[in-house]
Parts: C-alpha cells; structure tokens; sequence
C-alpha cells in the first residue's frame, strides 16, 4: 500500500516529536521531520511528499520558501495534539 | 443582508473516551468535515465534560489563542510558563501559545464530573511571547443583560487576546429581548446556547445550538424562555 | 514598556508610585538595529541593560575566530558583563541585538543612587544576581558534565520563547556544537521515546 508521505517542517524539537508520532501511528501515513528549508529541499530530492506541513518556528521567509520549492500543498499546522492536525491534512489533500 | 449558517446541537462531532466526552462544533481531532472547519477566525468550540480525577496530559500549543470557560466544576490549569491555576464556573482562562507553550488540564475534583468550553481563535500576530491571564467574573453582571468577557483591549472589560475579537455572556429571563452592535467591521458573531432556547432572525436555537451571523451591524436575540447563551464576536477575514 | 520593567520587579518588592516613577526616570531608553553592539569587547561596561523588545546575545570570541554564546536576553531579561560592570575595567563580552531590539539601560552610577534613594532596589538587585549565579553555576555543570542532548534539553526550558526564533547556528554556538552535529541530533532526538 502507498502511503501518504507528510514532511513536518518546524524548530521545536518536542512539538516535532508529537506530530511525527501522530502521522506515523496512522499506518497509511509516513512522516519525516526537517528543521529547516534546507533540510526540506534536501528531503524532497529522496521522498516525493504528498503534503508539507509547516510547524511552530517556520517565519513568513522559510514559508515561502517551501511554497517555492514544493508544488504539494504546503499548509500551517498550529500544535494542540491531535486536535487540529488530522483536518489540516484531510483539509489540504481536498 | 446578513447571513447567517445554523448548527444544530446534534449535528456536532463526537469523541467519547470514557473519561471525556467532547462534543466538536468544528472539526477537530478524529471528527473531520469540510463544510465545518471554522466561523472566521474561529477555529474550535469544544464542549467538554471531564471525568473526576482525568484529564488532558501535557501537550502543546503555538500560534493560537486558547480561551477555557468552565461551566462546572473546576479546572486545575499548569504550563511551561510555571503558571498553576484552579479555574470554576465563573472563571475565563486565556492563553496566547505564541511561540509555543506546554499545557496540562485536569479535573480539580477527585469524584465529581468537569464541564467547560474550550474555545481556540487564530490571532492577529504571530509568534508572540506567550503569556497567561485569568478572570472571575461577576455573574450578576450578565443578568438581563451582555456581560463582556473578553476583549482586544487589556484596558477593557474581560480578558484581551491578539485577535479584533470580543465575547459576552448573557443569562436572560424569558420574555426579554437583547440588541448586539457588532464592534468591528467584517466581524461575524457565533451564538453559542448555553441553557435554553432563543430566536435570531427567525432561527430557534436550542440548548447547545450554534448559529452564526455575518454581513450585519446588529441583530437581536429573543429569549423564549430563561436563557444563557455565548456571543463570540470575530473577524471573518483574518 | 515601563509596565514590563515594573511588574518584572513588583513581583520581588514593593514600590509605590513615587518610587516606581522615580525609577523609571533613571532609565536611559534606547533601540537597536539587529547586529548592532550594545557592548564591545575591550570597552567597559557602564550599564545594566534591560530588554523590553527585541533579543540580545552575550558572546566571546575566541583566538581563532570562533563565537561562543554565553547567554540570551529576551524580553524582560536583564543582561551586562558582570565583570566589568563591577570592576569598571574592559571586559571581553560582546552584547549584540540579535533582532532589532528596544532597551531600557541603567548606569552603574545610578543604580547605587538608586540603593541609596529606594533602598528595597537593593533586595531586588541580590533577588536577580543570586538567580544569575544559580543559572551560570548550573549551566557550567551543564557543560562539564552533560550530554549535547540534555545541554539542548536545559536550553529549550530556560529560553522557551527562543526555540523556535533562534538560528540554528546560534542554538549550536550555546550549547557547544557545530551547526552540522546540531541538525544530526535534532534529528536523532525524534527517533527516541
């Protein structure tokens, strides 16, 4: 089965755990983790993401960046848990 | 002319845990619908009703300003800010997570059930310096008439969040009716029925209905019977 | 921005209104552009300095050119070099704006006219050194017997509000690493429960 690859862009190393660990506790799911636009373009050359999700730390520079760089949907995630990450990806694959 | 959209208490999403039963206005969590993603700057009305002793474990937040509105009970309230806090009916807690903040919340009562709103709105500044406020309010100042609780002004009544963002609670005697001047321009108000039951532009709500309304300066709130209810005032741009 | 400095000391002692206006008004208010130095290696230290907007960075420089960070002063944050400020002799710390900054700065001078004038600025001073040697003691513990993790660890619980606004290069410089070891242990720091 194909899974859904997310890439979790951010700077906090403990929100970047949760998030990660709740993509990967979905089995259709993959998450990997950059820290920064660097890091993420470098990723993008290995997996072909289906979704890139933009953490706490990323500033108006770094998002447009990655909106550049990504021809994915690139969507802000605002940290809470579970509570708003599973709609923010629902949301930005339509 | 003003529009407006109705949400029936029942149509919200539903997450039983045991230890909590929450019920979404928007989605949130594992209950995911498109058409019900936010009013505006309104991200998540949450109803929550907590089990004694339980509670919510650490976890984070940022970018986002967290109001709680306990309606039973009390909430004990602890963050990465150090800020340890007891909240009850009567009470508003505010948080602006900013750059990013860690929070725990559990039920202060061994035995007894925990009922409260959590309510999250985007702000109008980003990556602020996180901060904590809380308030008792004086419930006889929303007795026949709307007691504003929160604000964007830390000079004004309430509690103040980064957001053009204004709430009032009301707890009226049926029979009465209730006037609301919108503050701002572009904003919308989501009605929130707390207890009872009132008519807005011809829509009955209900116990827990929501009702939003936008494109409007005002409207006005019929209470068919005794009635407490939320207005939450936000922009419908942001 | 006179409402941060005096609920920053309200918490500690009790003034009233003439003593808060009193205080104030020995305040020098001044801002930044980012990269501009508030303190200079060789010169001499003449002011507490008091951030209301804005970041500041304490760090040396070594013989070969290598930065070190010693500390970070974010909003509501006192930072000087001690030494020099004590000694009034040149130190060897660079304070530089690591965003545009606004600050409110204290002379030495008038901070012991200040002790003479409200005496409970005394208490409050000890209150504010005795927490800075609890912190530099506790971070040269860090460095001498902690691991690159756990000194990142340390750093994230006394800086919160920095994680996420700090270069990567200026988190590595702090916690003694390079900015390449510091990516591999972000990393790293993932993986683990």
């Amino acid at each position: 089965m194909q899974k859904l690859e997310i890439l979790v862009v951010g700077k906090h190393p403990e929100i970047m755990k949760i998030i990660l660990r709740l993509i990967n506790n979905k089995p259709e799911w993959s998450g990997n983790a950059a820290f920064s636009v660097d890091e993420a373009v470098e990723l993008s050359g290995k997996i072909n993401f289906n979704v890139v999700l933009l953490g706490a730390g990323v500033d108006e520079e770094e998002s447009n960046l990655l909106k550049a760089n990504f021809k994915v949907p690139v969507v802000q995630h605002y940290g809470g848990g579970s509570g708003l990450l599973y709609a923010e990806i629902y949301q930005a694959l339509g | 002319m003003a529009q407006t959209i109705f949400h029936p208490a029942a149509s919200r999403g539903k997450a039983d845990l045991g230890w909590l039963k929450s019920y979404h206005s928007f989605s949130f969590g594992g209950y995911y619908n498109p058409e019900r993603m936010n009013f505006g700057a309104l991200r998540v009305l949450n109803d929550d009703t907590v089990a004694g002793g339980k509670g919510f474990g650490e976890h984070p937040h940022d970018n986002m300003e967290i109001i709680s509105i306990p309606l039973k009970g009390g909430l004990k309230h602890h963050d990465s800010m150090d800020n340890t806090a007891v909240i009850s009916d009567g009470d508003i807690q505010v948080m602006s997570a900013g750059t990013g903040i860690f929070h725990e919340e559990h039920n202060d009562d061994k035995h007894d059930e925990v009922k409260f709103l959590q309510i999250w709105i985007y702000p109008n500044v980003r990556n602020v310096e996180p901060r904590y406020d809380q308030l008792t309010l004086n419930k006889a100042d929303r007795h026949n008439k709307l007691q504003q609780v929160l604000s964007p002004n830390a000079n004004d009544a309430g509690v103040w969040i980064y957001q053009n963002a204004w709430f009032h609670l009301g707890n009226f005697d049926k029979g009465l009716s209730t006037e609301y001047q919108l503050k701002a321009k572009g904003n919308g108000v989501y009605v929130f029925v707390l207890n009872g039951s009132v008519e807005i532009n011809g829509q009955v709500l209900n116990t827990r209905d929501g009702f939003g309304i936008w494109d409007t300066d005002s409207f006005t709130i019929n209470d068919l019977s005794d009635a407490e209810f939320l207005l939450m005032e936000v922009p419908m741009e942001f | 921005m006179s409402n941060l400095i005096i609920d920053s000391i309200t918490r500690h002692i009790t003034l009233s209104a003439e003593e808060k206006e009193h205080f104030l008004n020995l305040l020098q208010p001044k801002t930044y552009k980012r990269k501009q130095f508030i303190l200079e290696d060789g010169e001499v230290c003449k002011y507490s300095t008091f951030v209301t907007k804005g970041c500041l960075r304490g760090f040396t420089v070594d013989a070969n050119g290598f930065e070190h960070v010693l500390n970070f002063a974010p909003v509501g944050w006192w930072i000087a070099d001690m030494y020099s400020l004590l000694t009034q002799k040149p130190g060897i710390l660079n304070i530089e704006a690591q965003e545009d900054a606004e600050v409110l700065l204290l002379t030495k001078s008038r901070q012991e006219k200040l002790y003479h004038d409200i005496p409970q600025f005394e208490r409050f001073f000890r209150i504010i050194t005795e927490n800075s040697l609890v912190a530099n003691q506790q971070r040269l513990i860090d460095n001498l017997s902690l691991s690159a993790e756990e000194r990142y660890h340390n750093f994230c619980k006394r800086y919160p509000t920095l994680i996420n606004t700090l270069p990567k290069k200026q988190i590595a410089s702090y916690i003694g690493v390079t900015p390449e070891f510091f990516s591999r242990m972000q990393h790293r720091m993932l993986k683990k429960a």
